[in-house]
């Protein structure tokens, strides 16, 4: 019989041994690095725990958060979407404009950006599922496409909402509820929770898992896997055009090379949170923690004045952590 | 099992490293008075890290210049000041990506108690502007060209302009003054493309399409010194960046060590001067002013531009040469 001492000794190395255990890594690792970073930061300067600035990383980080939830679902289906901020560029040109000029209500031109942002998805998703051209090169020419029309229809320049103008919009964008929590903080939360309970609980969702996983499979069950992958990339223009109007609020105005390179931000985001770039595996949540983590990588760099040249290296990096995370997941779950 | 132990120790060797990397990179504060924030629209341009440099010099030990870049991004740009609020910046000093967007940012700093100065160019919400007269820039560039071209071309032959006016506000009035001054000066000119390109990778790009249609251009005039860089190695495929072929001009070269390499050995003609050090220098002070309280002029402008040419540019060449000795972070 083991004595008390040699019972802790088998204790330590269990714990050790989980640690040091693949699936450790590829459910802990991502969080034990979150905190790591975070408590680096705090260390660094006092001012990074205040609440007003952990409010500032949690807005800055919803409205990567909001476009990163389409991006998941399309990630979960076994697909990529690289044009998420063209479509952000379009909805917020679509909306301002039609707003200024055409003087229609503000949330008749709110549908409106956001009803192009899931034509912009439904249309992708076909050629990509129909016409059988990769998710990759359908979506890059969807951005460029996009961005194309987006600056010929600006002239390059910038449409304005008026000032005092559009309540709505800039509410979303800047508003907060009881002058403390950002409104578009609220409006991410309240889109994941409601996304998380359609992965989780509906058929269409666990139906999305299994097309991830393996679409030939899917399909011999009877599911229909090119529904539901068309069906995610109309969801992803949408809520990419939501981001876009949320930017729009938070600007005043619709830049023509608004989201220029978001697109790197939110499938990194997605990554970090441990949605597989391989399909079939990854919660929502997580991916909004991704996104949280890159809103505190920018906020934290800044607080520990690391040079400017550094922060992207900085986030890079973090990426190739994140899929080395997720590689040992894969790797783990093969063997 | 040893591709999953390489897996894991590769993971390991890039957090550690990651993590060292971070620690070696950053700088604590504690010791530095005045934190001011320098967010240009991309702070890897040359010549905004001349700006910076000579802030630096001009702030001394009285504080620290914290860099953040924008990355040509309006909202990251909006990002990264709000960051720097946060992070306790004092004051201010922004080259705004887009004239309309800084704004809200802009009025949580007045609330705040941060002042914040535009250089270059105004912006909604800017408390203090240091510049120049962009009418003042662009004519001076045009007619810098007009130069070039009575002195090699009989003051006639075909133009490109480089604009940059998705900018917005008045860098599309120096655009049109450049047309103004070229005009003025060489009213034989013929201007056959004024198109958009203020990268060095646009510009070539955009100018070796030109030289297709027109490959007897006899000059080209860049909003910048980057555009300026970039015509130059489009010309120079194409077969035309010899002297008394065709010329380039650009503006706000003086900040950077190449572009007056360039007009050192002739292959740039010149190049106005958007007095990029003595905007920075300024701006600094203009921020100790505000933080003692104190009033300044509410657009401050330097006027006039130099121009830099072959024969001038040795001393603004050493003078660039020792400030890149300053490390910016």
């Amino acid at each position: 019989m083991n004595s008390p001492e040699q019972a802790q000794t088998i204790k330590l190395s269990a714990f050790a041994r989980a640690a040091l255990r693949a699936e450790f890594w590829a459910k802990y690792g991502f969080p034990l690095v979150f905190v790591l970073i975070a408590t680096l930061f705090a260390i660094s300067n006092p001012r990074f725990l205040t609440l007003d600035n952990f409010l500032l990383i949690l807005l800055q980080a919803s409205i990567t958060a909001i476009a990163a939830i389409g991006a998941a679902l399309v990630f979960i289906s076994g697909r990529i979407d690289i044009s998420q901020g063209a479509v952000m560029a379009l909805s917020a040109a679509v909306c301002a404009s039609i707003y200024t000029t055409l003087g229609l209500p503000e949330a008749v031109a709110m549908s409106l950006g956001i009803i192009c942002g899931v034509g912009i998805g439904f249309l992708g998703g076909l050629l990509i599922e129909v016409a059988r051209i990769p998710a990759f090169i359908v979506t890059l020419a969807v951005l460029f496409i996009v961005r194309g029309a987006v600056l010929m229809a600006l002239g390059g320049q910038s449409v304005l909402l008026p000032p005092g103008e559009a309540s709505i919009l800039r509410m979303l964008g800047t508003g907060r509820i009881g002058g403390v929590v950002p409104v578009v903080v609220v409006v991410a939360v309240v889109l994941f929770l409601v996304f998380e309970f359609v992965l989780r609980r509906t058929t269409w969702g666990v139906h999305l898992y299994a097309v991830g996983s393996s679409a030939e499979s899917a399909a011999r069950a009877g599911i229909r896997t090119l529904r539901l992958r068309v069906t995610a990339y109309a969801i992803a223009g949408g809520l990419s055009a939501c981001a876009g109007l949320v930017l729009l609020g938070r600007l005043g105005a619709a830049p023509s090379e608004l989201g220029m390179g978001q697109e790197f931000f939110i499938i990194t985001a997605v990554v970090l949170g441990g949605v597989s770039v391989y399909g079939g595996k990854g919660k929502l949540w997580r991916g909004f923690m991704g996104a949280v983590f890159i809103a505190m990588l920018a906020n934290g760099l800044v607080m520990m004045n690391v040079s400017a040249y550094f922060q992207q290296i900085a986030i890079g990096a973090a990426l190739i952590i994140a899929l080395l995370l997720d590689r040992i997941g894969a790797e783990d779950n093969t063997h | 099992m040893p591709k999953q132990k390489t897996l894991r120790l590769t993971t390991a060797a890039v957090l550690v490293a990651f993590s060292l990397a971070l620690g070696a990179g950053s700088a604590t504060a504690q010791d530095k008075k005045i934190i001011i924030g320098f967010v240009p629209e991309n702070i890897q341009d040359p010549g905004f890290r001349a700006v910076q440099r000579s802030m630096i010099q001009q702030l001394g030990n009285a504080g620290e210049i914290r860099g953040g870049d924008a990355q040509n991004s309006a909202e990251q740009q909006v990002s990264v000041v709000e960051n720097l609020l946060s992070a306790g910046a004092n004051c201010l000093i922004i080259r705004a990506r887009n004239t309309n967007t800084l704004a809200p940012v802009a009025e949580r700093a007045k609330k705040a108690g941060v002042p914040v100065i535009g250089i270059f160019d105004t912006f909604g919400g800017a408390d203090v502007v240091v510049g120049f007269d962009q009418r003042e820039l662009g004519y001076s560039s045009g007619a810098l060209g007009g130069r070039y071209l009575r002195e090699n071309h009989g003051g006639r032959g075909k133009v490109f302009v480089l604009n940059a006016n998705s900018l917005g506000g008045t860098t599309v009035d120096r655009a049109l003054a450049i047309v103004d001054g070229l005009k003025a000066t060489a009213p034989d000119a013929i201007v056959v493309a004024n198109v958009e390109a203020f990268t060095v990778e646009k510009a070539s790009e955009v100018v070796s399409a030109a030289l297709q249609a027109h490959p007897d251009v006899r000059l080209v005039v860049t909003t910048n010194d980057a555009g300026a860089r970039g015509a130059l190695a489009a010309l120079k495929n194409g077969g035309r960046a010899v002297p008394g072929q065709a010329g380039v001009v650009a503006i706000a070269g003086e900040g950077t060590i190449e572009t007056l390499q360039l007009i050192r050995n002739g292959e740039i003609y010149g190049t106005t001067s958007a007095a990029l050090l003595e905007i920075g220098a300024k701006a600094v002070e203009v921020c100790q002013q505000l933080l003692a309280g104190k009033q300044t002029d509410k657009r401050i402008n330097f006027s006039p531009l130099p121009v830099l040419t072959r024969t001038n540019v040795g001393d603004q060449f050493q003078k660039i040469e020792n400030l890149n000795k300053i490390p910016v972070r």
